[in-house]
Order: structure tokens, then sequence, then C-alpha cells
């Protein structure tokens, strides 16, 4: 320990010596790790956190495909039928497009807010769960225009009635027609939601607070079928097919697609952008680990008489390789801190293209830092090593 | 204490081998104090490099305290090294970025010591070259005598019992260089084993023998008169 303390001391006095070498080591490493930091968090939102859904690829959105028919949206009637003709296995639930609907939420006056009306099994097919409360089930579908009841998201019991756990069983009033609130769509609902309901339009949208309610409270057309199976996707997509045509030969059916692919396809110039941004993240990397390298080269050999004094006292080579990494450490170490402050600053620029994530997300930015901690050392270990190579007397000779 | 036999050190360069030390035959005894001398050129610095154990590329048997030092890999003799030999440099070789404090330090630093016994030690060889007030402060800030009393403690703290020193006065005003050279004696008096390379016969005078080297060969040894001349071992 003392000895660490003691090389880490020396190496800031030779950092200090050196300011001008210092603050170059320093920028290199500083736009290396800070570009890369704000660049995978950007990847990472964009390729690998853009779906909260869980198994997105299992689950598939139906559309009506006749786009020069007047009315491109299922009956409910159809629904039903088509849901009774597929197997059990596999979950189908209908929804609306989310709509402006005026609510009155408890005394105030009535306010809009976005609605959709959604089958019963919506959420259960969505595989997602209450956090207050119930959802809606498949009884709600059983009494058309039955007791009318209605689930509130998570945003809009957050900000509408600040978490206030007796909203269970207050009494609104949505579009004149009032409903008793049974449950509070839980946290990972709203995210799910607004990727696929309050994000359709724009995904980069925040979350709006939502109502939903049963489609058979309020008998209208669906636009959009949503399908979870876990079977074989193209035999879904013939049964589904299938199951359509039994109820009506001329209903044209277009798109069944993943909401994975759904998303992908929405999301395909973020997705350009975001490779793009990669590969010259990747090369920004390369060419810090090529500076560092330089820099490490440089400074063992401006090193290499005190080297040649150090063995000459008595160091062991790996005690060298030891007090060239460490000191390779420091450096790297001072450049992560300026580049997190940098991919901080970073983040705010790039926050219009996440989504649902944070640019300062603490596991991004640490799997960012610890990913350029270890190619820098990778860097630094060569320098290194060519230091326990020095040769006393060659050294010593130098000086 | 050792005992060189025909040892031969070469560098290989474009025009050839060249050779910088030949058949030396050499034996210093526990206490000596031997003086190397020589034109420049002769070998001096490469043998005593290899007294220090600091060079590997050599030739021949070297014998240490019975230890077959040629038997030994780079990492033994490394071990064997910073047990039994203390370095004292011409140029003095400290650590511009180190304090005084640091510089007496550091051989013990690489030496599996509790810092306690760290810090005494380096507290009472601070006290015994009477350098206590510079402890705090960088060779830079020192005098050329300064810099070499330092390096003096810097090389017996762990108290070798051989002290290798390669022109320690070159770089010194003769009022220096005779302070030094007084503790050279004081050291080799109190059983210190030293061996110097020098160009002075007034440092020489401090010596108990002295060996002459001429185009790496060993030529005069004032322990050995009947050593064959330089002409006729060249031969």
């Amino acid at each position: 320990m003392n000895s660490l303390l003691q090389d880490l001391r020396y190496a800031l006095r030779q950092l200090l010596k050196s300011p001008g070498f210092t603050a170059v080591a320093l920028l290199t490493l500083a736009l290396g790790i800070g570009a890369n930091t704000g660049i995978f968090t950007l990847v990472n939102a964009i390729f690998l956190k853009s779906l909260p859904v869980p198994n997105p690829e299992q689950l598939f959105l139906v559309r009506h495909s006749d786009r020069l028919a007047e009315n491109t949206r299922f009956s409910y009637p159809i629904f039903e039928n088509v849901r009774s003709a597929i197997p059990l296995s596999v979950g189908l639930a209908a929804m609306t497009w989310p709509a402006d609907f005026y609510a009155s939420l408890g005394n105030d006056q009535p306010e809009m807010v976005t609605g959709q009306l959604v089958s019963g099994n919506y959420f259960q097919t969505l595989e997602t769960y209450a956090a207050l409360g119930r959802l809606l089930t498949s009884d709600n579908d059983r009494v058309v225009g039955g007791s009318p009841v209605a689930v509130i998201s998570y945003g809009c019991w957050e900000r509408r009635f600040g978490r206030d756990q007796s909203v269970i069983g207050r009494k609104i009033v949505i579009n004149g027609m009032p409903f008793g609130v049974i449950g509070v769509a839980d946290h990972r609902f709203q995210i799910v939601g607004v990727v696929k309901d309050a994000r359709v339009n724009d995904i980069r949208e925040s979350a709006p607070p939502m109502i939903y309610h049963a489609l058979a409270q309020n008998l209208i057309d669906v636009e959009s079928l949503d399908v979870r199976t876990f079977g074989d996707p193209a035999q879904l997509v013939l049964d589904i097919r299938q199951a359509v045509r039994s109820v009506d030969l001329n209903l044209p059916i277009g798109g069944i697609t993943t909401v994975a692919e759904q998303l992908r396809n929405n999301l395909a110039q973020q997705r350009l952008i975001a490779r793009l941004t990669a590969i010259f993240g990747a090369l920004a990397l390369g060419l810090a680990c090529l500076g560092l390298y330089g820099m490490m080269s440089y400074t063992v050999a401006r090193r290499t008489s005190e080297l040649g004094i150090r063995l000459a006292l008595g160091a062991s080579r790996t005690a060298v390789l030891w007090l060239v990494l460490r000191q390779t450490l420091a450096m790297i170490g001072a450049g992560i801190a300026a580049g997190l402050l940098l991919a901080f600053l970073a983040g705010r620029t790039v926050t219009s293209l996440l989504f649902g994530l944070s640019p300062y997300d603490p596991a991004t930015v640490l799997v960012a830092a610890a990913l350029l901690l270890l190619v820098s050392v990778g860097s630094g270990i060569k320098p290194a090593w060519h230091a326990t190579q020095v040769n006393p007397t060659d050294a010593l000779r130098a000086e | 204490m050792i005992h060189l036999k025909n040892l031969e050190r070469s560098y290989k360069t474009p025009a050839g081998q060249t050779w910088v030390l030949r058949r030396i035959n050499l034996e210093i005894r526990e206490g000596e104090f031997i003086t190397i001398m020589g034109p420049s050129g002769a070998g001096k610095s490469s043998l005593l490099n290899v007294l220090a154990l600091l060079d590997d590329s050599w030739q021949g048997e070297y014998w240490f305290r019975e230890q077959a030092v040629h038997n030994l890999k780079r990492k033994h003799r490394s071990e064997l090294a910073k047990l039994n030999v203390g370095m004292v440099f011409q140029s003095y070789h400290l650590l511009d970025d180190l304090t005084v404090q640091e510089n007496i330090d550091l051989p013990l630093s690489y030496k599996d010591l509790p810092r306690a016994q760290r810090q005494s030690l380096v507290a009472d060889t601070l006290d015994r070259f009477r350098i206590v007030a510079k402890k705090d402060l960088f060779p830079s800030q020192l005098s050329g005598g300064q810099q070499q009393l330092v390096g003096i403690a810097r090389a017996v703290i762990h108290k070798p019992p051989l002290l290798l020193a390669d022109e320690p006065t070159g770089n010194l005003h003769s009022g220096q260089a005779k302070e030094i050279m007084e503790l050279f004696r004081t050291l080799n008096q109190q059983g210190t084993t030293i061996v110097q390379v020098t160009h002075s016969e007034a440092n020489a005078a401090y010596g108990s023998r002295t060996i002459q080297l001429r185009d790496g060969w060993l030529v005069s040894d004032t322990s050995n008169p009947e050593l064959q001349p330089y002409e006729a071992v060249k031969e």
C-alpha cells in the first residue's frame, strides 16, 4: 500500500513536471472516453433498451391492410370471432389507437387526457402486471356495456393523484360517463404503453398520462389486434389469416409484424445514426488507444535511465512492470474522470435521441468506462513490458 | 568473497565481435579495498557491472561466497545482488523526482521490510551521513558533493557487504572528493569490501590493492606481482 501511494505520488510529480504532456494525455483519454461513453449510451438506448416489453419477438401486431377502404378497422364481433377461431394457446387482444378523452378526475373540471379502449385480456397479452389494485381481465369483455371500470397509467396516478393509494374505488368521469377506478397499470406497463400506444405517432415523445377502459363497455371498431404466441411465428401467421378468412373472406389482412419489427422500422433512421456513431466511436477509441500506446512508449523511453537505476538498486522486473502500470492507471484514472465529465456534458446533446433512458444511466456509464479502462490498460501493457526489458548497464551508460 | 575464472565479455557490432574483458582471473577477499585503474575503454566499468551482477552476458565462472553465479538464473542473480551489493555512480544517478529521503529509501522499498523498520533505517542513515536537514530537498537543490553523499547513503543503507563505486569522485572538486574517499575508508574499516574504479592516483591511495586493465586484459595486480606481462598474455 505504501509502495502504491509512493508510486502514485511519484506519478503525480512527473505529470505536474510535464504539464503539456499531461494535458495532451488527459485530453486524448478524455475525448476517447467521453465520446465512447456518450455513444455507448446512445447505442445502448437504441439497440438494447428500446423495447421494455417482455419477449417482443413473440408479440405480433395484426392490421387491416386495405388502405383504400373507408373503414380500416376490425369490428368488435370480428375480433371475438377470430379469438374463438384461433388455438387457445395464442393470446389475442384488441385495441384502438390512443385518443383524446375528456375526463373529470375527482372534483376537478373535465380535462383532456389520452385514453385507449382495449380488450379485457390486453394487459395479460402484453404480460403487464398491476402496480396497484388489478387490471382489466377477460371478465370485463363478457358483459357488453356492463359495469364501467377503468385502469389508469402509472404516470396518471403519479401526476393526477399524487400516488394516493386510496384512488382505488374512486369515481371518475370519462366523456361524461362515470367509471370506478379498479387498478393502476404498473410502471413497467407505462413504458410498454408509451412505446406501443402513446408514442405511436412519435416514439421520442414522453409518455402521457393514460386511461384505459374495456372495449366491451363502449363497443367501437378496433384498429389493431395484438397477438402473443409462444409457438412457431410462421404457424401463427397462417392461423390468424385462416381465422380471419373463416369470419370474412373479403377481409384483407396485410401487416402481421412483431412489435420488435415495428419498432425497428420506426427507428431505422435513429439506428443508422447509432451505427455510424458507433463506428466513429470505435475509431475514436482506436485513436485514443493508439495515442495512449504512443504516450506510454514515449514515457518509458524517457524513463529508461530511471528504470535502469531502479533495476540496479534491486527492483525486480515485476516491480518495474507494476510501477509503469500503476502510473499508467493513475493517468487513465484521471483521464476517465475527465472523460466522464465530458460524457455528462455531452449527455445533454444526446438526450433528444434517447427513448426511456437517461444519458446518465449509471449502468451504461459504468460499462462504457469499464470497457475503456480495459482497452486503455491493454494499450499500456506493451510499453510496460518493454520497461521490464531495460538493460540496466545500457540505461546507466545512456545517462 | 568473489572469484572470477576466465571471465570474458564481448559485444557484437556490425564490424564483428568486440571484446571488452578477456580471460579475467581475479580473487577479491572480504574486507579488501580494491581500486581498478586503466585508460578509457580498458573495461573497468564493464568489470564493475559484471561484479555488480547488472550484466548477464558474460562467459566464464563467477563465484560469490562459494555460490556459482554463472549457474544462476537472472532472477536469482538479481536477488543475490539486492542482498549483497551497493552501487555508487559517477553521475550519482539519483531520481530527480524523489526527495533525498525517498531516494535513500529506494533500495529498501524493493525488500520485504516493515514500514517502521524502513523509516528507522532511513532516519539512522540520514543521521549517520549528517544530511537530516536535507531530507526533503530534491537532488537538483543539492551540490554535487551532497548528491554523491546521498548516493553513497542510498548504496549502503541496506548494509551490503560489497560496495562498488564507478568513479565516485569524477564529478567532484578535490575537497569534496577527499570527504567522499574518507567516507569510503571509514566504511571499509567497518567491514565493507569496496571496489572502486578511478583515474585518480590520490583516490587509489585509499585502497589496499590496485589492479590495472588494458584492452580488456588484467595486466597488473599489486597483490600478485607474478601476473604475466600484458603482451605475453595477449600473445
